[in-house]
C-alpha cells in the first residue's frame, strides 16, 4: 500500500519503521530537516520536507494514488486539516492522532464531520491497557483475540509456583483447565516450549485460552485473583485523567499523587470522586503517608522515565502486588524488566502498534491475510491471528500431518464462536479463526507457516 | 568501520560483474577468437571471489555513510581490477597498468584509450570494453539493487556514493524500486538508440558498440575514426541526440512517464543544460564555417556533434576538432569543464552545481550592496539548505584542486600544456579525448605510467564525485573506534 505519513516523531517514525518492512511504499513528511535526514539514512522511505497540511506538499508526495495518511505530528489541529484535505485530495483512508482532551468525547463527530477513519488518543489508549492490567493483577500483559474470547496472558514464573520443574507434558495432566504455554523467555531468549520443556522460576510465560480456563489456570497457581480496590497513581498527566476515568467506571477508589501545585487544582476540577494528593511521588515520606502497601495497584505516570521507575522500585520494595509504570524511551525495557518490573507502558509504542493494526485490517482483503498482530516479549516473538477466507493445503488436515516451520505454533482456533485449543488431531477448517504463534518474524499470510 | 559490510557489499558487486562478463565471452566463443581463455579464468576468478566475501553475514545497521561510501569506492577500484584481466591474460594489452588504464576508462565512463590501433583488437574484447561503459554509466551498485534491494540495511549511502549529483533523490520510496525504474529507463533508451543505427545503416555489432558508449555517455569506439568512419549524417544525427538526452537528468524521464510536463520546462537545470548546449553549437558553427568551407548544414552537423559529445562527457568524434580555431576549442574545453546534469550518465562538474554557484556569486554580489538583504538561494522554487551548498563549493574547489595536482604531476611527462592540461580535464570529467596528443584522433598511449596511475585516480574520483574515493583513502576510518 502507498501510505503518507505527516510527522515524524517518535510514533511517526517507528510507523514508517515497521511499515517500510512489511513491503509498503512509506512517504514521510515533516517540517524539521534533521528528523527527515535521519529517517532518509535509516529507513527506505521517501522523505520530503514541508507543511503536511499544505495541498502542495501533499500532493508533491502522491496524496492521489495514497491509500492512508497517517498524520500523526504534535498538533491535534493540524493532524485534522492535514487529514481533511488529504481526503479531499483522493487519499483512501486517514488516521489523525488526536490527543487533548478537550476532543476527547467529540471523537465520534470528529470521524463523522471530518471523515476521519480512525482518531486515535494515545493517552487515552494507554489507560485503555492500563485498566486492562489492573484487571488482571497477576499478570504482566493480556492481549485479547477473536472479540475478547481468548486472552493472551504474560506473567512471571514465581519460586513458589507449582508448575516448575516438571516436564510440559506431564504438567498438562495436572491442569484444571485446557490451556496452551506459547512462549517462553528465559534470560533474553526466548523458546516456544515442547512436550520436554519445563519451567524454571523467573521465566517469562505467555500461556492462551479462554477466559475462563486463564482464570482457573491461575487460581492453581495460587495467585490472588481477588479484583483491585485501591489503586494510587503517581503522576497527574494526561493519561491519569483518562484512567480515573475508566477506574472510577469500574467502581475503583483512586488516590493521585501530583507535584504541581496549579495542576492539583486542575487535577481536582475535572476529577470530582478522585483523591488528589499535593506531593512528591518519587519521595518515600509522601508514598509511606499515604499508606502504600495498602495499594493493590500502583501506576507511575509521570512523564520523566526515571521518576517512575524510581517510585515503582520502591513500590515494588514494599509489597505491592502489582506496580505498573509509563517508559517512554524503548530501550530502557529489558533494563527495567531485569528489575522485575513486568508491567510497562509505553503511549506511543501503544499508537503506533494500534495504528499498524488498523492497516493490517485494511490490508487484509484476499486470503488468508493477519487480521491482528501483537509483538511480545520484546519484539522477539509474534502473536498474530488470522481469518482462513478459503481452503488451502492448510485446511481439513490434522495438524499432525502439517508440516509446519520449526518455531511456529498455531495457538487458538474459532469456529463458530467455539474456541479450540487444538492438539495434534485437530483440523483447520475455511471461516475459521486461527492464532499462531512465531518466533520467525513477520508472517504477512497463513500459508507462511509452512515449512 | 566495519570491514566485513564494505566487504560483502564488494563481493556482491564482483558476482555480479562476473555474470556481465558472460556476454562478452559468448560473442568469443563464437568467433572462436584467441581471449576465450582468458575470458573464462577471470570470469572464475571474479566469480569465486565474489562468492566468498558475499558470504559475510552482517547486521543490517552496520551499513552507515562511511561504510556505504568506502563500500562503493573499493567496489569501483576491485571491478576494474578484476575487469582488466580479460586485455592483459588474453596479450591484447601487454602492460597491466595499460590494461587496467583502458578498463577504468570504460567503467567511468570517460573513453580514453591507451590502444593504439583498436581495429585489430578481438570483438569480445571489444564487446567487454566497451559494455563496462553500460554498466558504469548508471552504475553496478545501482544494478545490484535493482535486483537485490537488501543488499545492506541502509543502501541509501551506495546509492548516493554512486549517482552523480549533490543530492541524488529517489523516485519512488522503495530504493530497489528506483534503481528498477532507472534502469528500465536505460535500457529502453540504448534498444531504441541501436534500432536507430540498425536502420540507420550500421552493421549490428557495432550499433551494439555505439549504442553503449552513447547510452553511458563513455566514447568507447572501434574505429579509428570513431564515428568519423561511416561518414553517414543519420548515424551523426541519432548519435548526438542520443548523447544529450543521455545527459539528461533520469528524474527528468520519469516525471516523462508520469506525464508532468510542466514540472520538466520548469526544471532549472534541464533549462541551462540546453541554453549553454545551444549556446555552444551556435558559436562553434559560427567560428568554424568560414575557415573549413562547410555549408550550414555541414557545419550544423559537425559542431553540433562535438558540442554534444564533449558537454555530455562521451568522447567520440566525426572530425578532428583538434584542427579547429583555438575560438572554438576554448568554448569547447568550457563545456568539457560543465559537463551534463545530475543524475544522468555523464561525468563533470554538472549543470545544477553551474547552476548553484553562479547563482550563489549573483546573491554574493547583491548581498554587499544591500548587506542587510535577507535571501536563500532557490532552485526550482527551493530554498537549498546550507549544508548541500557548502558540500557543492567544497566540491567545487576539491574538483579544481585536483586538477591543479594532477597537471603539475602529469607534466612530467613534459608535453605542452594544451596536451597536459586538457588530458586531466578529459579524465576527471570522464570525458575521453581531449586536445593535442590526446586529440579525438590521438590516444593517451604515451604518457609515463605515474601519469596513467594519476590519471586512473582521477576518472575514479570524477565518476565517484571526489567524497568516496577520498573516504576509502583516509587512514582515519580504518581504524577501529
Amino acid at each position: 500500500m502507498k501510505i503518507i505519513i505527516v510527522g515524524g516523531g517518535k510514533v511517526g517514525y517507528t510507523l514508517a519503521q515497521q511499515l517500510s518492512t512489511e513491503d509498503h511504499d512509506i512517504t514521510l513528511v515533516d517540517n524539521d530537516a534533521n528528523v527527515l535526514t535521519h529517517a532518509d539514512e535509516t529507513l527506505d522511505i521517501m522523505c520530503i520536507k514541508g507543511n503536511g497540511a499544505s495541498a502542495e506538499i501533499l500532493r508533491s508526495a502522491g496524496v492521489g494514488e495514497t491509500d492512508i495518511i497517517l498524520a500523526v505530528t504534535d498538533s491535534d489541529e493540524l493532524n485534522m486539516i492535514c487529514c481533511v484535505i488529504g481526503k479531499k485530495l483522493g487519499a483512501k483512508h486517514t488516521v489523525a492522532r488526536v490527543r487533548n482532551t478537550d476532543y476527547s468525547d467529540e471523537f465520534k463527530m470528529l470521524r463523522e464531520e471530518l471523515e476521519l477513519d480512525m482518531v486515535i488518543n494515545p493517552e487515552m489508549e494507554a489507560a485503555a491497557e492500563i485498566a486492562q492490567m489492573v484487571q488482571f493483577p497477576s499478570a504482566a500483559d493480556v492481549e485479547t483475540f477473536a472479540n475478547n474470547q481468548i486472552e493472551l496472558v504474560e506473567f512471571r514464573v514465581l519460586g513458589t509456583d507449582p508448575i516448575i520443574n516438571q516436564k510440559l507434558m506431564d504438567l498438562n495432566r495436572h491442569l484444571p483447565s485446557r490451556v496452551l504455554f506459547c512462549t517462553v523467555m528465559r534470560d533474553e531468549e526466548v523458546f516456544i516450549p515442547n512436550g520436554s520443556f519445563s519451567f524454571l522460576p523467573n521465566d517469562i510465560i505467555q500461556v492462551i485460552g479462554e477466559r475462563i480456563s486463564i482464570s482457573r489456570f491461575f487460581k492453581y497457581l495460587g495467585r490472588s485473583s481477588h479484583k483491585a480496590k485501591n489503586v494510587t497513581i503517581i503522576g497527574g498527566s494526561r493519561t491519569a485523567i483518562y484512567l480515573t476515568w475508566i477506574l472510577e467506571e469500574m467502581g475503583l477508589n483512586v488516590k493521585i499523587i501530583e507535584l504541581n501545585k496549579d495542576r492539583c487544582l486542575v487535577l481536582n476540577d475535572i476529577l470530582t470522586d478522585a483523591l488528589i494528593i499535593h506531593g512528591d511521588g518519587t519521595d518515600q515520606e509522601v508514598l509511606d503517608n499515604e499508606n502504600i502497601e495498602a495499594a493493590d495497584v500502583i501506576v507511575a505516570l509521570t512523564d520523566r522515565d526515571e521518576e517512575n521507575l524510581i517510585s515503582s522500585l520502591y513500590a515494588h520494595q514494599c509489597g505491592v502486588p502489582k506496580v505498573i509504570l509509563k517508559i517512554n524511551r524503548q530501550n530502557y525495557f529489558p533494563i527495567v524488566k531485569k528489575l522485575g518490573l513486568d508491567s510497562i507502558i509505553s503511549p506511543k509504542f501503544i499508537t503506533a502498534t494500534n495504528i499498524l493494526r488498523y492497516i493490517r485490517a485494511l490490508n487484509n482483503t484476499k486470503g488468508t491475510a493477519v487480521e491482528k498482530l501483537y509483538r511480545v516479549l520484546d519484539n522477539k516473538a509474534e502473536v498474530a491471528e488470522f481469518t482462513v477466507k478459503n481452503s488451502s493445503d492448510l485446511t481439513d488436515v490434522k495438524l499432525q500431518d502439517l508440516n509446519l516451520k520449526n518455531d511456529v505454533l498455531i495457538a487458538a482456533i474459532l469456529r463458530n464462536k467455539k474456541i479450540i485449543i487444538p492438539n495434534g488431531n485437530d483440523v483447520i477448517k475455511e471461516h475459521d479463526k486461527v492464532i499462531v504463534v512465531t518466533k520467525t518474524g513477520f508472517i504477512a499470510d497463513l500459508k507462511e507457516i509452512l515449512a | 568501520m566495519k570491514v566485513k559490510s564494505v566487504l560483502k557489499v564488494l563481493g556482491i558487486v564482483l558476482f555480479w560483474e562476473a555474470v556481465l562478463m558472460v556476454p562478452s565471452l559468448l560473442i568469443s566463443i563464437i568467433d572462436n577468437s584467441y581471449e576465450i581463455k582468458a575470458f573464462v579464468i577471470t570470469i572464475a576468478a571474479t566469480a569465486v571471489t565474489g562468492f566468498i566475501l558475499s558470504r559475510f553475514e552482517i547486521d543490517s545497521a552496520e551499513m552507515r555513510k562511511r561504510e556505504g561510501y568506502a563500500a562503493v569506492a573499493l567496489s569501483w577500484l576491485v571491478m576494474s581490477i578484476f575487469g582488466a584481466l580479460p586485455f592483459y591474460l588474453s596479450g591484447s594489452i601487454p602492460s597491466y597498468i595499460d590494461a587496467l588504464f583502458e578498463t577504468v576508462s570504460g567503467f567511468t565512463t570517460t573513453g580514453s584509450s591507451i590502444i593504439r590501433d583498436v581495429e585489430i583488437i578481438p570483438r569480445g574484447l571489444l564487446f567487454w570494453r566497451s559494455f563496462t561503459h553500460w554498466i558504469g554509466g548508471m552504475g553496478v551498485l545501482v544494478f545490484t539493487m535493482a535486483l537485490f534491494p537488501s543488499i545492506g540495511g541502509r543502501p541509501v549511502f551506495l546509492m548516493r556514493a554512486e549517482s552523480p549529483g549533490p543530492s541524488p533523490g529517489k523516485l519512488v520510496p522503495k530504493i530497489g524500486e528506483s534503481s528498477k525504474i532507472l534502469y528500465i529507463i536505460y535500457a529502453v533508451m540504448t534498444v531504441i538508440v541501436i534500432i536507430l543505427l540498425i536502420a540507420a545503416g550500421m552493421p549490428v555489432f557495432n550499433s551494439f558498440i555505439y549504442a553503449f558508449g552513447t547510452a553511458g555517455t563513455g566514447g568507447f569506439s572501434m574505429d579509428a575514426l570513431s564515428v568519423g568512419a561511416y561518414n553517414n549524417p543519420w548515424i551523426d544525427w541519432i548519435i548526438t541526440i542520443g548523447m544529450f538526452l543521455f545527459g539528461v537528468n533520469f528524474t527528468l524521464y520519469y516525471l516523462l512517464i508520469k506525464k508532468e510536463f510542466k514540472q520538466i520546462f520548469k526544471n532549472e537545470e534541464f533549462r541551462l543544460y540546453c541554453f549553454y548546449t545551444g549556446l555552444g553549437i551556435a558559436l562553434v558553427v559560427i567560428n568554424v564555417m568560414p575557415r573549413f568551407n562547410y555549408d550550414f548544414f555541414e557545419a550544423l552537423r559537425y559542431s553540433a556533434f562535438s558540442v554534444s559529445t564533449l558537454v555530455t562527457t562521451t568522447g567520440y568524434a566525426t572530425t578532428d576538432f583538434n584542427l579547429w580555431p583555438m575560438f572554438s576549442k576554448s568554448v569547447l574545453l568550457a563545456l568539457m569543464f560543465f559537463g551534463a546534469c545530475a543524475g544522468s550518465t555523464a561525468g563533470g562538474v554538472k549543470s545544477v552545481r553551474i547552476l548553484v554557484l553562479f547563482k550563489a556569486f549573483y546573491y554574493e554580489i547583491k548581498h554587499t550592496i544591500h548587506p542587510k538583504s535577507v535571501q536563500t538561494i532557490k532552485v526550482d522554487g527551493k530554498s537549498l539548505d546550507d549544508d548541500t551548498l557548502k558540500s557543492i563549493m567544497i566540491f567545487f574547489f576539491a574538483y579544481v584542486a585536483i586538477i591543479i595536482l594532477s597537471v603539475i604531476i602529469v607534466s612530467l611527462d613534459n608535453f605542452d600544456f594544451i596536451t597536459s592540461f586538457s588530458a586531466v580535464i578529459a579524465t576527471i570529467s570522464n570525458i575521453g579525448p581531449g586536445f593535442g596528443i590526446v586529440g579525438p584522433m590521438g590516444n593517451f598511449a604515451d604518457f609515463s605510467v605515474l601519469s596513467k596511475i594519476t590519471f586512473i585516480a582521477d576518472m575514479i574520483i570524477g565518476r565517484l564525485e571526489i567524497l568516496p574515493v577520498i573516504i576509502l583513502f583516509s587512514p582515519v576510518i580504518w581504524k577501529r573506534n
